[in-house]
């Protein structure tokens, strides 16, 4: 075709020729009739969704390598389709009153998606600019799966009493129906269907509105400093949930928690998050923490489990990682009073060992405190 | 609203895919306030059903078309489909056979209304399943190679490119399908690791004997030479005399090239070159004679002398038993080689020589080599212009012509006496004859159409100008 292009147009007839790998089945061999390991694309859309299988095909294609196919990728891919319907679901069973005004909390949680949203679209744009089209579908499929149900939904659902969800304010309500629209807007090309029915009952359309039409997400401004707070707050929040499950400690059962920081005003504007996200009773800002206790950039954090902790098997817990810890610390510093490693050994090679060695360091100096605390 | 408590893709698709086509919002046409972004469709054969790759490559057509859609481009994606003649002609005479009509009964037009009736039958399917994959095509552009104005681009291309002296007939080695009695192209040839027997056999001579080494004993009678090389001190005293071919008494010369390795087996080759594509290039070198013992379906034909009748693969048998008896046979050997065979029916492939059309590459083939190497052409990943590179750099003639009857079928027309004019059509011929050989008192009927179609790949390499009309109108 290019051949002919230059014979008969004297001018190229593409600008970009994307070339596609072979389907393959699971081992690896190819797909034939004989070999009967060719699946029905019509049956697979019939199980899982058109949607489904188009995003199923592309999470892993990257262009001109063999894609190994298995059904369990259209299985994501229908996954994917009933994620963004059940977010979709929840958002439109919202109750919404004029009378709440938006907490502070909300508030945040709507800048740090914009943020983050605009983040993911610039990063979308330079895999599509690349053709990094597999690229371009997980961005997307992260910022819906993890950002916005994992996160985003989480800090900004409204609270369930009674088995009853309270009403959210509108505000908060209208932003996450834009967020929800730009959504489908980004993610259309991938899912047309899901996302053109989601996109005509978010808002009143016009009549033959599509979203085929819709402008493709642009991006615009990034907050960098919010998204590293969140960073930290995510932080936070799964250790609160992973210390309470090792601890056996109910979800339900609210916490205190004890910050040492030197900036106490930034994190007061996410003490609603942290409240509602962590179930925690009271926050106090603290010369020194006590409990369980985390060191996250330059503050360090307490969670106060009570009587739900055991201090004699926690001590015992301690201990034992205080000892693994001081061998581990001892066995690097080996490696590093050997000449030989040390001069002929790459220099990233050594610095990462030197690293090593000032993180059990200071790992060793708070158990050696936590444990001093608790007897 | 009642929101559905889970989703239901089949509703939904149905639903929006009618409103989206109603609606026609993947139509387009040119607009010069608009950037043009297009995609034609990589034509599927018209006569096929959707399988896995055609799902992988359209989700990404239809990811890139709608994406550009919405960035206020005007998109335009063309779909359609190819006449894959190997393919379809294979299907439909497979359908008449278990009708009970076999294709030699009919005549051509009888065939290629059944092909046509087919094509109605099942052309349909593939771009239907696309459209329930959600392809936004604008499918008032469906095009298929074989339509009135793409049949025409072609005829058109093929009287250009001959008129330019870069389309030639001429003697070829081609990739024989003796089941569906056509030449297939080297990317249709599947190579298989067979288990074979190596049989050695004697050749005796006036001035001393010869041994050779063969997995092909049943083209001994085709043997023009035996090929030793030069330094070899073991058969100085052979060069230029003969030794005789087996059970046919024929004399065959001793012939040397270094081309024959010393170490490789008895040192001796024998020399085939109408079966062979390597012994071919040896016999045009020597100027050897060609001798074609097989017919179109394989079997041996009476310049084998023996054997006439009989199939490749029953002759091969046949013949060790016979050279055993005469004593001629030396040993067999268990050997393992690659064969080639027909990505379509299975069969063997047989190297054959044969008259062909054929197109010059090289000079055509040069500013897409350049354009690609300078990245004006760009290719996604890039590690696949090292490949571009090797297969330019290469680039052998491509033989353009095809046993079948349903394509495009070549415009060149014969006179009585062999002269063959190239032209649109039957009475554009005679008119060239008329001028060219004052030739006044032929008429239409004496002239014949070259029989043969051309490779499915000769419509598709136009397909990006030929859906739009750009061949037959070049400002389109």
């Amino acid at each position: 075709m290019i051949i002919a292009g230059y014979e008969y147009k004297g001018e190229k007839p593409f600008e970009n020729v994307y070339l596609t790998g072979i389907v393959r089945d699971k081992q690896g061999r190819k797909m034939s009739k004989s070999l009967g390991n060719s699946p029905d694309p019509i049956e697979l859309m019939n199980k899982y969704g058109a949607d489904g299988v188009r995003t199923g095909m592309l999470f892993s294609s990257p262009a001109g390598n063999d894609l190994p196919f298995d059904e369990k990728l259209c299985e994501q891919g229908r996954n994917f389709s009933n994620k963004i319907w059940n977010a979709y679901r929840l958002v439109m069973g919202w109750n919404v009153s004029d009378d709440i005004k938006a907490s502070p909390g909300n508030e945040m949680a709507i800048a740090w998606f914009r943020s983050k949203f605009n983040a993911t679209v610039a990063e979308v744009l330079d895999h599509y600019s690349k053709y990094r089209m597999s690229d371009a579908l997980l961005s997307t499929y992260n910022l819906i799966w993890s950002d916005l149900c994992s996160q985003y939904l989480e800090m900004i659902k409204p609270a369930y009493v009674d088995g009853q969800s309270l009403p959210i304010d509108a505000k908060s309500y209208a932003a996450s129906i834009n967020f929800f629209e730009e959504l489908m807007e980004l993610v259309h090309p991938w899912t047309p269907f899901i996302s053109e029915d989601i996109w005509q009952n978010l808002k009143e359309r016009e009549e033959k509105a599509t979203i085929c039409y819709a402008p493709f997400p642009k991006g615009g401004e990034v907050d960098k400093a919010l998204l590293g707070q969140f960073e930290e707050l995510f932080e936070l929040v799964s250790w609160i949930r992973n210390t309470r499950q090792s601890k056996q400690i109910s979800p339900k059962e609210a916490l205190p928690l004890g910050i040492k920081t030197t900036d106490s005003s930034k994190i007061k504007k996410l003490s609603g998050l942290i409240t509602k996200l962590g179930n925690i009773s009271e926050i106090t800002f603290e010369k020194e923490v006590s409990g369980i206790t985390l060191v996250l950039k330059s503050n360090e954090y307490g969670l106060n489990l009570g009587d739900s902790l055991d201090e004699d098997a926690e001590r015992e817990n301690m201990s034992k990682e205080l000892e693994y810890t001081r061998g581990f610390k001892s066995s690097v510093e080996k490696k590093l009073s050997n000449e030989r490693f040390v001069n002929n050994a790459k220099p990233e090679v050594v610095q990462r060992e030197r690293e090593k060695l000032a993180d059990a360091e200071s790992k060793i100096k708070a158990l050696e405190d936590a444990l001093a605390k608790l007897s | 609203m009642e929101i559905s408590k889970t989703y239901n893709p089949k509703e939904i698709e149905d639903k929006w895919y009618q409103y989206w086509i109603e609606n026609k919002f993947f139509s387009s046409k040119p607009n010069p306030d608009k950037e043009p972004y297009s995609i034609v469709i990589p034509p599927p054969n018209v006569t096929g059903v959707l399988h896995m790759g055609h799902m992988l490559n359209n989700t990404i057509q239809d990811v890139l078309i709608r994406k550009a859609r919405m960035e206020g481009k005007e998109a335009c994606w063309v779909p359609g489909t190819d006449h894959a003649s190997i393919a379809t002609e294979a299907k439909v005479v497979n359908m008449l056979k278990e009708k009970g009509i076999n294709k030699a009964d009919l005549n051509r037009e009888e065939f290629i209304a059944y092909c046509w009736e087919w094509t109605e039958k099942y052309g349909g399917i593939i771009l239907s399943q696309l459209r329930k994959l959600g392809a936004s095509c604008d499918w008032d552009r469906t095009r298929f190679t074989m339509e009135d104005a793409l049949y025409d681009s072609v005829i058109d291309v093929f009287v250009d490119l001959h008129n330019k002296g870069d389309i030639y007939r001429g003697y070829r080695m081609v990739n024989w399908d003796p089941q569906a009695k056509t030449t297939v192209s080297d990317e249709e040839v599947i190579t298989i690791e067979r288990p074979q027997k190596l049989v050695y056999i004697r050749y005796d001579g006036a001035d001393g004997d010869v041994v050779i080494a063969t997995t092909r004993p049943e083209t001994i009678m085709a043997d023009a030479a035996i090929c030793v090389n030069p330094e070899d001190e073991r058969y100085q005293n052979l060069i230029g005399k003969t030794v005789k071919i087996p059970l046919i008494d024929r004399e065959i010369k001793v012939i040397a090239d270094d081309y024959v390795e010393v170490e490789f087996g008895t040192g001796c080759l024998k020399v085939t070159p109408a079966h062979d594509q390597n012994d071919f290039e040896l016999g045009k070198k020597h100027d050897l004679e060609v001798i074609d013992i097989l017919t179109d379906d394989a079997k041996l034909n009476e310049k084998a002398l023996i054997l006439v009748g009989e199939d490749r693969f029953v002759a091969r048998k046949m013949i060790v038993k016979m050279l055993d008896k005469a004593g001629h046979l030396v040993k067999v050997e268990d050997y393992t080689s690659n064969v080639g065979t027909s990505e379509r029916t299975g069969a063997v492939i047989e190297p054959k020589i044969s008259l062909q059309w054929f197109l010059k590459m090289e000079r055509l083939s040069d500013p897409a080599w350049k354009k690609v190497m300078d990245d004006t052409v760009k290719l996604i990943p890039g590690k696949f212009k090292n490949t571009y590179n090797h297969w330019m750099e290469n680039v052998r003639d491509w033989c353009i012509s095809r046993q079948l009857w349903w394509g495009h079928r070549i415009p060149a027309f014969y006179m009585e006496d062999g002269r063959c004019i190239v032209a649109k059509t039957k009475s554009e011929a005679l008119k060239i004859a008329r001028d060219k050989y004052q030739l006044f008192a032929l008429s239409e009927k004496d002239l014949t159409q070259d029989e043969d179609v051309l490779d499915t790949w000769f419509s598709s390499w136009l397909w990006p100008m030929s859906v739009f009309d750009g061949i037959r109108n070049p400002d389109n």
